[in-house]
């Protein structure tokens, strides 16, 4: 009989597993290089790009999130 | 279930509460000071940066370890326990339209809507976000940038330098919804300063019945039979 305890017991086995891999990976590639090749100026408007796209998501999720929160308010007004 | 109060979470969903919070909470202090230098700068100087880096890692992986063990939990115990919990976590139609009878209710068009399933949709978004945002995409960005010299072999070098800005953007985004979280939870004034639900486990009844109606009707339903 599988029970609640045995499966928590085993997902605990397999993520101490996962997080000794995951460790070991950085571990063994711990070197810091710095040596990163320089971006080409295509690259780097590319980036200018990604920038932009990316203060655009978190303009439209902080909007989101706001809303939101002032929906929980009114129904919590309302309430 | 006692008398007054109803079983709402399980001691693996606590346990993985917990550490989510602890290490989002150190992931925040170590992390958000690093994008904000010029106001935050103290936080590493304080600290050390080496060090700050070493815990913001630690705690980076205690969080995607969290969301991986409950993960398994969650897949094995719809394996081998019982399946039906998957309909109260997976978002549905039903999310949609409570989600829209609550907007309306809020701007005062519209009747009040009836209780909430087990989990309602704003949890579900807000469990959702910290499961894709703060657990997938931190943390596959984060150990790119933390190792990225390994990386360069298999990703462009500007893909492994915008990386780091996605980083930041989502920790920004991510900070944003846990203030949400937390408006939820710490500063609705039946709750304030802390819904207990979420460390004990159980939930009052009374609540349970005038806020997730449905899940209450199917908890009387199932001790009934």
């Amino acid at each position: 009989m599988v029970s609640k305890s045995n499966i928590s017991f085993i997902a605990c086995v397999i993520t101490a597993v996962f997080v000794l891999l995951l460790m070991g990976l950085v571990s063994i590639y711990n070197t810091p290089d710095t040596s990163l090749p320089l971006m080409t100026g295509t690259e780097y408007e590319l980036l200018g790009l990604v920038k932009l796209g990316l203060t655009l998501i978190v303009v439209c999720g902080a909007c989101f999130l706001t809303f939101l929160t002032l929906i929980v308010h009114l129904r919590l007004i309302r309430n | 279930m006692s008398a007054k109060m109803i079983e709402r979470f399980s001691e693996a969903q606590i346990g993985t509460h917990t550490v989510c919070a602890f290490s989002i909470m150190i992931l925040y202090i170590t992390g958000i000071s690093l994008i904000f230098p010029k106001e935050l700068g103290w936080i590493p100087e304080l600290i050390g940066l080496s060090k700050m880096m070493y815990i913001h890692r630690i705690a980076g992986i205690a969080l995607v370890a969290s969301a991986v063990y409950y993960a398994i939990y969650f897949v094995l115990y719809l394996a081998f326990i019982d399946f039906s919990p998957l309909k109260n976590v997976l978002p549905g139609l039903h999310d949609g339209k409570a989600a829209v009878k609550d907007i309306f209710y809020a701007i005062h068009i519209g009747k009040q809507p009836e209780g909430y399933r087990k989990y309602n949709w704003l949890e579900k978004v807000d469990i959702f976000s910290v499961a894709i945002f703060d657990a997938l995409i931190m943390g596959i960005t984060g150990i790119v940038i933390w190792i990225p010299w390994f990386f360069t072999s298999i990703l462009p070098k500007s893909i492994i330098l915008s990386l780091k800005f996605v980083h930041g953007s989502f920790a920004i985004l991510s900070l944003a919804g846990i203030l949400l979280h937390f408006y939820v939870v710490h500063l609705t004034p039946a709750r304030f300063p802390v819904d207990k639900t979420m460390f004990t486990g159980y939930m009052d009844a009374h609540e349970v019945q005038h806020e997730y109606t449905q899940w209450y009707d199917e908890v009387i339903e199932g001790d009934s039979k």
